[in-house]
């Protein structure tokens, strides 16, 4: 199981970061489009023939929103003008300037004066850009039109035999069974993750060969020439090739998708249907350690991918005179949750590692204590904590005993009585009584436990064998979690946030030394479980988001470029938002050894990555050069796209719910709109500025 | 009839193309100024790179003037809605292939927002006006270029246009295609329609031109009608029946222009036009379609026709 990675990979937009999103997306689509103003303007002045161009040609009616455009250009240029003052100053060491007027280094700052601006600029240097397109929107485009070159779109298409692309698709479904090995509980995993690749990646360069060629060829076909001279505005091309090879790649996307559901759902053995076949929707709580050398991460076993961390268990040799936990902190529960009548789920997957050869297949004894720390334990520190917990389990046991011997007591008379009872009773009678004793027997006792329980505050679930990557679960009945949680979180003395349960985890104390591995994700409330198809249909909604994307990118970049340059410019966005993360620390000029200067002269040298530069002035121009090309990539990283937020399967693949909200509708949905709206934007520029006519 | 309405007006027309950093390539126009009235036929003549289509680009939007305005209906060039009022036939027909005639004619409706109703009935009429109701489900790419002329035709009509602009509209057409196309061309004049017409053919535009301009590197070199362009006031044509060529007519005829100041410059018999001829021939064969030439054969009489008329009466050509 390694459904923490996915989370790793990115944090997702959230409905209550969306203003913050949008915020940061007015900064950078308005930056852009006032970079655009810019170079329009220094091109009219060096090419006379732009002077033609009537960007704002409102007719008579609109003709008042010129001036107001052209305010909006001023204000959009004094801003940035301030901005650039500002960020000298801060060069030039006045920390007022870089405290007060500068941008914020991190979105979790609040936002400064140099914030406000940016947006404010950014925000008119958008409505000078949109206005036209807006206008034209509301008064020139017609959907019949758009309508007509959509539909010739899909027949172009279907007439070309593009459609034997999902034929494609189909052959890999029938062979795919040849080189898939799995372990029984990944079988439903592998297919899921076939699939979903050979969807995504023949829809992928489908979309990019379609977006890049259709309007290069109609230029170079001379068929453009027959539609523009048509009362056709140009931009209603460019969005009835997006629609139509859209609606072709939706169609296509959909019955592929469906078929494959077919094919990754037949056959799926036991192991594979409780790993992956549903989608839970799952609580998380925040994970933190004690006993290790920080709070926030256990030991390194050096391992290379360093996502989680480890706890050691004790052995009979080393007893541990402080124990290390993993902790999880949940700080509220779903209201589901807290309503149930049946038990409350958690599940888990730990990487069990060994220190001792022969032992790999074995699993390792863990407990999990589940605590209400606010009525438990008067400190709050974890630590603290942890050290009580056994002194707290062994009262606990003892008390158990107690109310258990007491309870035995009464159910001996209650035996008594049954034996006096059922003499002489037919034998339905007698099994109907042996019933309602076996029922007594089992509320007493359970009786027992949720005293324990509201005693206490705490739940021990001892001894779980825990085996490596596989997901496991164990269940509190939920009168035992409402005694837990009927009085639990809100708010402490020192006004911080209390956790309404707390679970400490532990390896148990073993023969040889063994250690496990967690990550945050890596334990979870289940708090209900949807049908696996509806969650392989919200995957493939992040796969069409993907193919949108290329496509919306590929049409926009063949409104100028040909064929080919588009499809390899659409390239190089997917491959660098694949990257994303890679490129952002080349920006922040984290990347061990240093940019594309440095690393050549290592390679040259045979310098190792770790090992410094000399101090030569080569080498000091070398990385002055560095830092400018990292500014470069930092300015780059606003136009390339986040792929991977539309990267689902992995939740389809492991059986996790895609939630509607967050993640389809805003991460998604939103998302691939933001990035597409720029497109668009530039896309109606170029397509209307240009020449249609090749020179003769 | 032509009015005195300009449909179409240039003043100092320029185009010159530039590579990508704005240096000048070559000037295709060069303060181009002309006018085109409503219900007449104008022919853009001139050698390959003389402007004709240069011309033909600005005033539909496909190029933008570097200089000069191109107003369209009083409109600017570049301005989408005069497109409601325009046909184009391009040079070669730029159509989809993939498409047959219905669909083709279909789309292009769409494109003018034409109802379903209204599409149809054009599409139909117009399939049959162009001659191509037995062919119209075969998807474009099977037809001979001829065809698709025809379907570019009618692509072209698709709107009613008031200004119908076609770029080499015989390119490609056989004679007969050819005279269809001319006739054509006439009867959508005569419906008041204006066309504005660039070809190589000369003897097209001489045919059925009103007015002609002719181009060479870019500038206008010549404007005016057909008739007072060819017309040669310093010459005199004479024409004559019933009377044999031979030394003493020779003669006579001389000393006759001599008494005028003139001089004989040709003498001889009139000689129709191979295209006429042409069409005679095939006009022939399909009223009788069992007559075969035989090679074999007694030649024709010589000067009779070779239906075997007389043959016209020889033209004399007389200068002063």
């Amino acid at each position: 199981m390694l459904f923490a990675s996915i989370i790793l990979e990115r944090v997702p937009l959230l409905w209550h970061n969306l203003l913050d999103g949008l915020n940061t997306w007015v900064q950078n689509a308005g930056a852009i489009a006032f970079v655009g103003i810019v170079l329009v303007v220094v091109a009219r002045r060096l090419h006379r023939d732009l002077n033609e161009f009537t960007f704002w040609d409102f007719g008579d009616r609109l003709k008042a929103l010129v001036p107001v455009l052209q305010a909006c250009v001023m204000i959009a240029g004094v801003g940035y003008t301030a901005m650039v003052l500002m960020w000298t100053g801060s060069r030039l060491s006045l920390p007022w300037v870089r405290e007060r007027f500068l941008p914020r280094e991190h979105p979790m700052q609040p936002p400064t004066i140099g914030d406000w601006i940016l947006t404010a600029s950014g925000a008119f240097a958008l409505v000078v850009v949109l206005a036209p397109v807006v206008v034209d929107l509301l008064s020139r485009i017609a959907f019949g039109r758009i309508w007509a070159v959509a539909l010739l779109s899909w027949k172009e298409a279907i007439r070309g035999r593009v459609i034997w692309v999902f034929g494609a698709i189909a052959l890999v479904f029938l062979f795919a069974g040849w080189f898939i090995t799995y372990k029984p509980e990944d079988q439903l995993r592998s297919y899921v993750r076939v699939v979903y690749l050979s969807m995504s990646l023949l829809c992928l360069i489908l979309a990019g060969l379609l977006g890049a060629f259709s309007i290069p060829n109609d230029v170079e076909n001379n068929t453009i020439h027959t539609i523009v001279t048509k009362p056709v505005e140009k931009f209603e091309i460019v969005l009835g090739r997006f629609l139509g090879y859209g609606a072709l790649l939706t169609i296509g996307l959909l019955v592929a998708s469906s078929l494959s559901l077919v094919y990754v759902l037949r056959g799926v053995n036991e192991d594979a249907a409780f790993e992956s076949d549903k989608a839970r929707v799952s609580h998380y709580g925040m994970l933190h350690f004690v006993g290790t050398k920080s709070s926030r991460e256990g030991e390194n076993v050096g391992r290379e991918w360093s996502y989680r961390s480890y706890i050691k268990g004790p052995t009979k040799q080393n007893r541990q005179p402080v124990r290390q936990y993993a902790i999880w902190d949940f700080y509220d529960f779903p209201s589901e949750v807290k309503a149930r009548t049946t038990g409350v789920v958690f599940e888990y997957s730990f990487d069990i590692f060994r220190l001792s050869k022969g032992q790999e297949d074995k699993g390792v004894f863990c407990s999990f204590t589940l605590v209400n720390p606010k009525k438990k334990f008067a400190n709050m520190d974890p630590s603290q904590q942890s050290r009580e917990l056994d002194g707290v389990l062994d009262e606990m046991r003892k008390t158990r005993e107690k109310l258990k011997s007491a309870k035995d007591k009464l159910l001996e008379e209650a035996a008594a009585a049954l034996a006096t009872n059922k003499q002489g009773k037919s034998k339905e009678v007698q099994e109907k009584l042996d019933e309602e004793y076996a029922e007594l027997e089992k509320k007493e006792y359970a009786a027992i436990e949720v005293e324990v329980i509201q005693r206490f505050q705490v739940i021990h679930v001892a001894a779980q064998m825990v085996t490596d990557f596989h997901t496991q679960r164990f269940t509190i009945p939920a009168q035992e979690f409402k005694a837990l949680t009927s009085d639990a979180g809100g708010k402490g003395p020192d006004n911080n946030l209390i956790p309404a349960v707390r679970i400490f985890v532990s390896a148990d104390e073993s023969e040889q030394a063994q250690m496990v591995g967690v990550a945050a994700q890596d334990l979870y409330l289940v708090v209900s479980e949807q049908p696996f198809w509806q969650n392989y249909y919200k995957g493939v909604f992040g796969l069409w988001c993907t193919h949108m994307l290329v496509l919306g990118v590929a049409v926009a970049c063949s409104t100028y470029f040909s064929g080919v340059i588009s499809l390899l410019l659409t390239l190089f966005y997917y491959v660098a938002g694949m990257n994303r993360q890679y490129l952002m620390q080349i920006a922040e000029g984290q990347v061990e050894g240093g940019g594309p200067g440095q690393s050549f002269i290592r390679l040259a040298t045979r310098m190792t990555p770790s090992a410094p530069v000399d101090g030569t002035p080569t080498a000091s121009i070398v990385q002055v050069m560095d830092r400018f090309f990292s500014w470069w990539v930092g300015r780059l990283m606003n136009l390339i796209p986040d792929v991977n937020r539309h990267d689902l399967y992995q939740f389809v693949a492991n059986g996790f719910d895609i939630g509607w909200s967050d993640l389809l509708l805003l991460d998604n949905g939103v998302g691939l709109i933001a990035y597409l709206v720029p497109w668009a934007i530039l896309a109606y520029y170029l397509m209307k500025y240009r020449e249609i006519a090749n020179p003769q | 009839m032509a009015s005195k309405e300009p449909v179409v007006v240039t003043r100092k027309l320029t185009k010159i193309y530039r590579d990508f950093w704005g240096r000048e390539k070559k000037v295709a126009l060069r303060a181009l100024n002309l006018e085109v009235y409503r219900g007449e036929i104008f022919g853009l003549l001139g050698p390959n790179g003389s402007g004709k289509t240069t011309t033909i680009k600005l005033l539909l939007g496909l190029l933008f003037p570097t200089d000069g305005d191109a107003l369209v209906f009083n409109m600017p060039s570049g301005e989408v809605q005069k497109n409601e009022r325009i046909g184009y036939l391009p040079e070669e027909s730029y159509l989809y292939r993939f498409l047959n005639a219905e669909e083709t004619l279909d789309f292009y409706g769409r494109l003018f927002n034409l109802d379903a109703d209204t599409r149809r009935e054009r599409s139909e009429r117009l399939i049959e006006t162009v001659g191509l109701a037995n062919d119209k489900k075969r998807v474009l790419k099977e037809y001979s270029k001829g065809m698709r002329q025809r379907i570019g035709l009618a692509q072209a009509l698709i709107n009613d246009p008031e200004l119908v602009i076609l770029d080499e509209p015989t390119s490609g057409l056989d004679p007969l295609g050819t005279r269809w196309m001319k006739n054509l061309i006439i009867k959508l004049r005569d419906e008041g329609k204006t066309i504005i017409m660039c070809s190589h053919r000369l003897e097209d535009v001489q045919d059925i031109c009103d007015r002609v301009a002719i181009l060479s590197d870019g500038e206008l070199r010549k404007l005016d009608s057909v008739k007072n362009l060819l017309e040669d006031v310093m010459r005199l044509e004479l024409r004559a029946s019933g009377v044999q060529l031979n030394d003493e007519l020779k003669k006579d005829l001389e000393e006759v222009l001599a008494k005028h100041g003139g001089k004989l410059e040709f003498i001889g018999h009139p000689t129709t036009t191979l295209e006429a001829l042409f069409l005679r021939i095939i006009e022939e064969s399909q009223a009788h379609p069992g007559r075969r030439y035989m090679p074999d054969a007694a030649p024709e009489t010589p000067g009779a026709a070779p239906d075997g008329k007389p043959a016209e009466p020889a033209d004399v050509n007389i200068k002063k």
